[in-house]
């Protein structure tokens, strides 16, 4: 039965945060900052590797203005939920790990980045701690001599997700760094 | 998690370069940078719409 339950969350889940992304997206009204270069480089086809918090994932999808992406999602079955939801974006994904230094979980970036795609990745997770940004970015970008975008999103009007929804982005080993940016 | 019908604001930040040559205190170095612009960036957006509305009042 769990088993059943399960493939259905998988199925539907990601089904439905599409839709609500895709919603809030039409509904929402926006502006871009310092988007001039950022536009710039990805048009003359120069490759970068895109970084926000995990916190601010939700609308990342349209910070990219192009195809041709791979972000680096976490082995953990949240991963799969964003995995999939991230997929009907037409954003590939690779699963692993970019925190504490294991080079091991940048692999498939890495092999995303050789064939030319661009790459994202959040510094902060999936284990946090929150704002606290883990050495995977800053290897892979050594190694590929990317630069690394870091980008930001803020709403007008937003509503902090209580503890449960927020398990799927995480607050598990936390201390510090979090205070030093407002939730 | 933004409400419908609301404004949102994306920031890019300048890039964070890392060279091929980068030791581990270069590393070490660009990492905190990184922290630190994303940090400043996502407080630059909390704070974009709420001066923008108290402008509008004064």
């Amino acid at each position: 039965m769990k088993k059943i339950l399960d493939k259905i969350t998988l199925a539907v889940v990601p089904f439905l945060a599409h839709l609500l992304i895709r919603f809030l997206f039409l509904t929402m009204r926006f502006t871009y900052i310092n988007f001039d270069s950022y536009r710039k480089m990805l048009e003359e086809g120069r490759q970068i590797i895109l970084a926000f918090w995990h916190g601010r994932l939700l609308m990342m999808p349209y910070s990219y203005p192009k195809k041709g992406i791979t972000v680096l999602v976490s082995q953990s079955r949240d991963g799969e939920l964003i995995a999939r939801t991230v997929k009907r974006f037409g954003i590939e994904s690779v699963r692993g790990s970019s925190t504490r230094g294991k080079f091991g979980g940048l692999k498939g970036l890495f092999k995303a980045i050789k064939s030319g795609r661009d790459a994202a990745i959040t510094p902060d997770g999936p284990l946090g701690p929150l704002r606290c940004a883990q050495t995977g970015a800053v290897q892979i970008a050594a190694r590929t001599n990317l630069p690394i975008i870091p980008m930001a999103f803020g709403a007008s009007k937003k509503k902090l997700l209580d503890h449960g929804t927020r398990s799927l982005c995480l607050t598990r080993f936390q201390k510090g760094c979090l205070s030093q940016a407002s939730r | 998690m933004p409400y419908p019908f609301s404004k949102g604001v994306f920031i890019a930040g300048e890039p964070v370069i890392a060279g091929k040559e980068a030791g581990p205190a270069e590393l070490e170095k660009k990492r905190l940078e990184l922290e630190t612009r994303l940090n400043e960036l996502t407080q630059r957006a909390d704070r974009f719409f709420a001066e923008r509305h108290s402008k509008d009042e004064g």
